[in-house]
């Protein structure tokens, strides 16, 4: 068994960097998302008001398999320029040195370090989240529902954008533009 | 001071919307005005903040007026010609009218803008439409055209008020005023 694996796995590097994916295969499964219906949005207050927004473009590197949480890791890299609130002038802001500096940085970036089950269908990823040039650790509790080769996974976790430099000089104070800031991923994924 | 109004004086509620609305109109208006010339900052967001909730401040209490104001006599007005006291209803409504129009117009293109109204950051209002640029334009340039028509008719109101008092000699303005119901 052990010498008829090591025969297949040329034949299957070259397999997967065909397919587009990096790296041989892993006992986790390789997911592929489903951009359509896949969002990660956001919840910010501004002026003592809640607004929600949306990243349109990302690309997402899943590998994971319930039974092998060692070895299942997600990247995710987020278009900064392609943040959605609704409103032209905010979206300018957001990208702006004083927030994003999207010209600088223009992807965030969140890397997960390790899994754990807390109880049947819900996990939690500690991951690093880079934003800008600060990278903090956050821990991202989720929903997974894996039904045949269709996954669909949705967390929330709250960061304080002060923690990441988003929001330069006069815009440090968070009295009209508030710290919290709730993420919320919605993903939908293919076992190919 | 009587609470209510009669067919010849007004009564101490009517005199407290009229007085406490007039200090919230005006202040309303400057810090529109104020604001939009502040460059984007933190300071603008802290005046738009103020004049978003006192904005909403006018909604609730015009709602209150005009409940208060039909439950009520009103006072005749004072002008002597058919014409005048024609104009001064017509004046009058127009007013009423902008109260409303004013805080709607802001808070439906705040909705349309996806900057939801929060007052005093006490809570937060409901959109009244979804996230539409051009609707949001369209309804920032209707609210300023709106603000020229406040501008115009609180002057005339005030003119208006003046020319009673000192040139008809008559007690539209006395009768307005905080104190003793004047009886005419």
């Amino acid at each position: 068994m052990f010498q008829m694996k090591r025969k297949m796995l040329p034949v299957l590097a070259i397999a997967t960097t065909i397919a587009g994916f990096s790296g041989a295969a892993l006992a986790a499964d390789q997911w592929v998302v489903e951009a359509n219906d896949s969002e990660i949005e956001f919840t910010g207050t501004q002026l003592g008001a809640a607004f929600e927004g949306k990243f349109e473009s990302f690309e997402a590197d899943i590998v994971f398999s319930p039974d092998d949480l060692a070895g299942s890791s997600v990247e995710v890299l987020i278009d900064i320029a392609s943040v959605n609130t609704s409103n032209g002038d905010r979206d300018s802001q957001i990208v702006s040195p004083d927030w994003f500096d999207a010209a600088q940085w223009p992807t965030a970036k969140f890397a997960t370090k390790s899994f754990s089950e807390i109880a049947p269908g819900k996990y939690e990823a500690v991951a690093d989240l880079t934003i800008r040039d600060v990278t903090r650790e956050v821990t991202l509790p989720f929903d997974l529902e894996i039904e045949g080769n269709k996954a669909e996974a949705e967390g929330t976790v709250t960061i304080n954008r002060t923690d990441f430099g988003v929001g330069q000089g006069q815009w440090q104070d968070t009295s009209q533009v508030g710290d919290a800031v709730t993420i919320k991923i919605e993903i939908e994924a293919m076992r190919p | 001071m009587t609470i209510r109004s009669t067919k010849h004086a007004f009564g101490a509620v009517t005199k407290t919307f009229h007085w406490v609305m007039a200090l919230l109109v005006i202040s309303v208006f400057s810090i529109g005005w104020y604001m939009d010339f502040l460059p984007l900052g933190m300071e603008k967001l802290e005046w738009i903040s103020r004049h978003k909730s006192l904005g909403i401040t006018v909604l609730a209490l015009v709602i209150l007026r005009v409940i208060w104001r039909v439950s009520e006599p009103s006072p005749h007005e004072l002008g002597k010609l058919q014409i005048e006291r024609l104009a001064a209803k017509a004046g009058h409504l127009g007013l009423y009218l902008l109260m409303f129009a004013m805080p709607l117009t802001g808070w439906t293109m705040s909705s349309a803008a996806n900057f939801p109204v929060s007052v005093f950051g006490m809570f937060t209002l409901p959109n009244l439409v979804s996230p539409n640029q051009e609707l949001f334009e369209t309804l920032r340039t209707v609210h300023w055209l709106l603000s020229w028509a406040v501008a115009g008719l609180v002057g005339v109101h005030f003119l208006a008020a003046l020319k009673h008092h000192f040139w008809d000699r008559d007690a539209t303005l006395r009768r307005m005023l905080p104190g003793k119901l004047e009886e005419n």
